[in-house]
């Protein structure tokens, strides 16, 4: 703690502490009456917007028809820096299709949030959302599954986030 | 012929036997020249007009896998006009290719790719749809064959009708439909060669498939122990596991093929049931047991030993050294012959990777590897003497050993050395212990030609031990 003596040597004690506390005291008057902004948050009552730029939590994609967008190219997995993404890939009965993940992980307590999955995948299926809010407790919570991932209750009320690029669109322009 | 020239590759001295093959001069030189139709193994068929060089004198580009070496060729691939070429062939090429990347499993080590790279990054000219062919195909054999992706470089076709003489793949329809099909599955047992000699993504293997991006895998270059052949192999595996097994070019035993028993070798080497560590019996239940304890149990007591024909040379001798002065019995199981004794190409019927191994160390040591020896063995199995079984690595005729298990029941104590999985039948013993596998312990083998072949350690999967004469340890105890 940083006593300024000289305040209290040069205007004495009531003097000097108004004039320690005189920004605190403005500031407290301001906020009280109105005249400025807050700068804090009543959370979680309030809750702060973060642009849709903002990199939180994940979210998969699905198509039309409800199914996961994710192609499971691995190239997500194999972009990461934690290492924090686990695919496991399988036949999908839809020969159009082809490859569909039968599993897709993402271990939350190792990533670094740093957006590459983002920008690897080739077909818009992941997307890091502005939701920050990721509070929990065992580990165990922490590893986010496919249902989490693409059809938790703040994605359209479970029915997810429709991806911009579908199977049907490549595949009628055969480009 | 071995008469040698002298030829000039862009600029550079080579030197090369006269009337061979000018692509291959180049390659074996270190030299880049793309090529797709062109495989060392198969004739020459020159479609895909990817390797274009220019020679002085010669008016025109031509390719350079249809072109023999003669003395003071002066030949360049590095020009403008050879770029421009190769460009524009590897647009055509890619006219009807779909954007199957993220789905197929060639990815990361696919021809396209690669020379796209390299020397295409144009921009596409096509206005027009691309024309669509069957995808998915299931061709039998652990094939799967993708017609869309295929490029007709012919080079399946020429290997079914030049390698195995089996002619299931052609080309069919002319033009922009033309594409590669069977008349009726593949039938061959070299199959999935043509997985590796397909330099795009339109035959892969079903086995493989989805299973893992060949970028996460690194290869060991080892030996096949599938048969005495002993094929020079390369084994691709990451921390998860083994994915696969793919041939290794070499001149004296295998050329650059193998067959498809050889292709899973490697199976038991990750299996989620292989034994991880020394195991007791409990009432047909394995359960874990302390290594420590069965060296207790088993002190002092007879020990009679049966060894597997899949050890290295190293282990043999290593186990001999340390049995040398005790009581110990030594009798070797070999597998029974499968199909026929040759079947001229590679595949061969009798099973057993380091017969010529085990039969010298054997020898050398004085004991009889014959099948008499180990019935003799077998009969003299009293209530009192405790019998090591060394698994072989791979049963290709689990009925043949399971006999072999009926006749050591008189035993006290029945211990397993195994490198794989579980079976049901090895209940029989009292104890398992795990062995390191063909991928996990380095030493030679001798083929049936008597040629010494290295096996390669690789990544661990169990908890195994490295220590080459822990087999000889049973037996000091």
């Amino acid at each position: 703690m940083i006593l300024k003596a000289d305040l209290y040597k040069a205007h004495g004690f009531f003097k000097g502490t108004y004039l320690g506390l005189k920004l605190t005291i403005i500031t407290m008057v301001k906020n009280l009456f109105g005249v400025e902004k807050r700068m804090t948050l009543n959370y979680p009552e309030e809750k702060y917007f973060y642009s849709d730029r903002f990199k939180g939590k994940h979210v998969l994609t699905v198509k039309e028809d409800g199914t996961l967008r994710c192609t499971s190219c691995m190239l997500c997995s194999t972009y990461c820096p934690a290492q924090c993404i686990h695919i496991v890939a399988a036949d999908d009965s839809d020969k159009e299709v082809e490859k569909a993940p039968v599993s897709f992980e993402i271990e939350m307590l190792r990533c670094v949030f740093c957006g590459f999955c983002e920008e690897a995948c080739p077909v818009d299926a992941i997307r890091l959302t502005n939701e920050y809010e990721m509070a929990g407790h065992a580990e165990q919570e922490w590893v986010a599954d496919h249902h989490e991932l693409a059809f938790r209750k703040s994605l359209n009320g479970g029915r997810g986030i429709q991806s911009t690029v579908d199977d049907k669109d490549r595949l009628k322009l055969r480009l | 012929m071995t008469e040698k020239v002298k030829i000039t590759w862009n600029g550079k001295q080579i030197e090369a036997v006269k009337g061979s093959n000018l692509l291959q001069a180049a390659l074996d030189n270190g030299e880049q020249v793309a090529h797709y139709c062109y495989h060392a193994g198969l004739s020459i068929a020159g479609v895909c007009r990817m390797c274009m060089v220019e020679q002085d004198g010669v008016p025109r580009p031509f390719p350079a896998c249809n072109a023999t070496c003669g003395d003071g060729m002066v030949v360049r691939n590095d020009t403008p006009k050879i770029k421009a070429a190769v460009e524009a062939t590897l647009q055509f090429h890619l006219v009807n290719h779909p954007l199957d990347c993220p789905v197929c499993d060639q990815a990361g080590e696919c021809g396209l790719q690669d020379y796209y790279m390299k020397y295409g990054q144009y921009d596409s000219q096509m206005i027009d749809k691309k024309v669509h062919k069957e995808k998915v195909q299931d061709i039998g054999k652990n094939v799967m064959l993708d017609a869309e992706r295929c490029i007709l470089c012919s080079r399946c076709t020429r290997f079914t009708s030049e390698v195995t003489k089996t002619n299931e793949l052609g080309i069919l329809n002319r033009g922009d439909h033309a594409e590669i099909n069977v008349n009726e599955n593949l039938k061959n047992d070299y199959a999935q060669n043509l997985v590796d000699i397909c330099p795009v993504g339109a035959l892969t293997s079903k086995d493989f498939r989805f299973k893992q991006r060949v970028w996460f895998l690194e290869e060991v270059h080892t030996t096949c122990i599938g048969c005495e052949t002993g094929c020079s192999v390369k084994v691709s595996q990451n921390k998860h596991g083994s994915y696969r097994v793919k041939p290794v070019f070499d001149e004296t035993v295998n050329g650059h093929w193998m067959c498809d028993d050889g292709r899973q070798i490697y199976k038991h080497v990750s299996s989620p049931t292989r034994l991880q560590n020394a195991s007791e019996n409990l009432n047909g239940l394995f359960v874990p047991a302390d290594e420590s304890k069965i060296v207790e149990l088993v002190k002092g007591k007879k020990a009679k030993f049966i060894l597997s024909t899949s050890l290295t040379n190293q282990e043999y001798a290593n186990f001999f050294a340390s049995i040398k002065g005790s009581k110990a019995e030594v009798a070797l199981y070999t597998l029974p012959t499968m199909g026929a004794e040759f079947d001229g190409i590679l595949k061969r019927g009798d099973k057993n990777a380091n017969l010529r191994g085990a039969v010298k160390a054997f020898e050398a040591a004085g004991f009889d590897h014959s099948s008499a020896g180990l019935d003799k063995m077998l009969n003299g199995i009293s209530s009192s003497d405790i019998v090591y079984v060394v698994v072989p690595e791979i049963l290709y005729n689990e009925d043949h050993f399971n006999t072999l298990l009926k006749k050591i029941e008189k035993a006290s104590t029945r211990i397993a050395l195994t490198p794989g999985e579980t079976l049901s039948t090895m209940k029989v013993f009292n104890y398992l212990l795990p062995v390191p596998s063909f991928l996990e312990k380095e030493g030679e083998i001798v083929n049936f030609q008597g040629n010494t072949r290295k096996l390669a350690a690789g990544l661990s999967y169990g908890e195994t031990t490295k220590d080459i004469s822990y087999y000889g340890k049973w037996v000091n105890v």
